[in-house]
């Protein structure tokens, strides 16, 4: 049996930009408000009338020649049998040349103990608002969304002096689920599976459209791949 | 109305000053190694003094550039790992273990210079340090430029001239931090070098290779300026943020006071080296100490200009 190749691809016309896959992320993942493993970029286009607006989510590549493995000092940033690109904290120098490296701005670095927020005894409205602090002891804890079930397969909060990226969320793919922002999707727009398996969503979407990806001068060869977008202006 | 594009990037330099420091002691290190190195094989007994500061400040400079990049390290409890893990693809990697190996070679060369009279081994020799140590400082050297242009997500970076460029760096800054720091040992303590236009005649070599590269530092860094400016759309970008943002540091300190008026000097000073005449000691200094400022600021704009932004036109590019 061939290995599995994961993959995602995301159809732009599908794609409302709702961002819900940015929130479940962060909560499937324990990711600090500032950084963003689901992201996306906002373009607006040309004068009224002839307007267009873009909407690209966007996350890790999952590069097939990715950069960040290949310039890692430590293989802290290493290629998964399955074709994820995955990163070991343990490992991690946090020399951020994974972050240099990457051409899509997809890794965050953990300056400083993260989630600052849920440390603070400052209370958002005082008198009236619990601060961040308090939440999180009444919570018992790191942070009020924590899921424990992320540090079954990653630090399930990355600690200061490291860096941190999109897994494909591997936890939940490895019990046979999809990741947290395919779920999330309200209009389906994200197709989660291998496309060493042609009957696999996204083999079937790539065979029936034309496949594009972030930079591909880059060489990278991203396994996240979009297909189908509107018109510009 | 123009094309408006938002993503949410962490902000902030991913490389500060340390790495800066780290890449202009390094080539600091490796220049002086060279230089002790040639004039201890080369010259006459007379320049010793000269030799062996150049050769002490080789494996400190390196060290201390080292230290800056432990500074800067997020996870330094964790840099064992290097050793652990052996990651060939890395440039990186590659550079931890020959700096290393550098800076212990490096280390024992200077140490069999200054205090010859320690017993030691037979291979642990000032020759056999010497010998070894030269291609790992090439290596170093090349290093240096190379961690740069392998990251080809920056266009600044990732260029045949940055590699020239560090290597011509290392060749300037070396000799001139040497001799720098030898007229400043040498107005504190007598050396004997014997009379003093015989010592400078000696040195006109020294005084031509620096001026060549420097002169070919310029070209470089004017081949640099040509591969950006009609390279692909990032590069011109690349080059284009690069300039505004630190454009005029680097075309004052870096090329100007650099680089030019080092030239001028050392070309007005070459007819003082030999024939019962001596080169102004403070006015050499002044210019080494020029090419040190200019080396600092080249590696600056290349280091922390590289690193502006990717345009969000770029990196929304879908095909």
């Amino acid at each position: 049996m061939a290995k599995k190749r994961y993959a995602m691809v995301i159809d732009l016309h599908r794609c409302v930009g709702c961002a819900a896959c940015d929130i479940a992320c962060k909560a499937e993942n324990n990711v600090p408000v500032e950084f963003h493993w689901s992201n996306h970029i906002v373009e607006t286009r040309g004068t009224f009338p002839n307007t267009t607006f873009r909407y690209i989510p966007t996350l890790c590549n999952h590069c097939e020649n990715a950069p960040c493995v290949t310039n890692c000092p430590t293989t802290a940033m290493y290629k998964a049998e399955n074709g994820m690109t995955l990163h070991d904290a343990n490992k991690c120098i946090g020399c951020r040349l994974c972050q240099l490296a990457c051409p899509y701005g997809v890794i965050f670095f953990n300056k400083d103990t993260p989630h600052a927020n849920y440390r603070d005894s400052q209370a958002a409205i005082p008198g009236a608002t619990f601060s961040g602090r308090e939440m999180a002891e009444r919570t018992q804890a790191p942070l009020p969304y924590y899921n424990p079930a992320r540090a079954e397969t990653y630090a399930g909060v990355r600690p200061r002096g490291v860096v941190e990226k999109c897994t494909f969320c591997d936890h939940k793919v490895a019990v046979g689920e999809d990741p947290a922002c395919v779920t999330a999707c309200p209009a389906d727009a994200r197709l989660f599976g291998d496309l060493n398996d042609p009957e696999s969503k996204p083999a079937k979407a790539l065979a029936r459209h034309r496949p594009r990806v972030l930079q591909r001068d880059k060489g990278t060869q991203p396994h996240v791949f979009y297909i189908r977008e509107y018109g510009k202006a | 109305m123009d094309t408006e594009l938002i993503l949410t990037l962490q902000r902030g330099v991913i490389w500060d000053e340390r790495v800066v420091g780290d890449l202009f002691l390094g080539g600091v290190g490796v220049g002086a190694f060279l230089f002790a190195f040639l004039l201890w094989r080369f010259a006459e007994e007379r320049y010793l003094p000269l030799v062996k500061v150049a050769a002490t400040i080789a494996p400190v400079s390196v060290s201390a550039g080292l230290g800056l990049l432990f500074w800067k390290l997020g996870n330094k409890l964790n840099v064992h790992q290097m050793m652990l893990n052996i990651s060939p693809t890395s440039v990186m990697w590659w550079g931890a273990i020959i700096q290393g190996a550098f800076v212990a070679l490096s280390a024992l060369f200077a140490f069999r210079l200054l205090f010859p009279q320690v017993s030691l081994p037979r291979v642990l020799s000032a020759s056999v340090a010497g010998f070894l140590g030269v291609p790992f400082a090439v290596a170093v050297g090349i290093y240096h430029g190379l961690l740069l242009a392998v990251l080809t997500s920056h266009p600044l970076w990732a260029s045949g001239p940055m590699i020239v460029t560090s290597v011509l760096l290392f060749t300037v800054t070396g000799v001139a931090a040497s001799v720098l720091v030898y007229l400043a040992l040498r107005a504190a303590v007598r050396f004997e070098t014997g009379p003093s236009d015989i010592f400078a005649q000696g040195l006109k070599p020294v005084a031509l290779v620096l001026l060549a590269s420097a002169a070919l530092l310029l070209v470089t860094l004017f081949a640099w300026w040509v591969d950006l400016r009609f390279g692909s759309v990032p590069a011109r970008l690349a080059l284009q943020a690069m300039l505004a943002e630190h454009g005029i540091v680097l075309a004052v300190f870096g090329i100007g006071f650099g680089l030019l008026v080092p030239i001028v000097i050392g070309i007005s000073l070459l007819p003082h080296f030999g024939a019962g005449r001596t080169p102004s000691a403070a006015l050499v200094g002044l210019a080494c100490l020029l090419l040190l400022v200019g080396g600092f600021t080249i590696r600056y704009a290349a280091v922390i200009g590289g690193q502006l932004p990717t345009p969000l036109s770029v990196m929304a590019t879908l095909s």
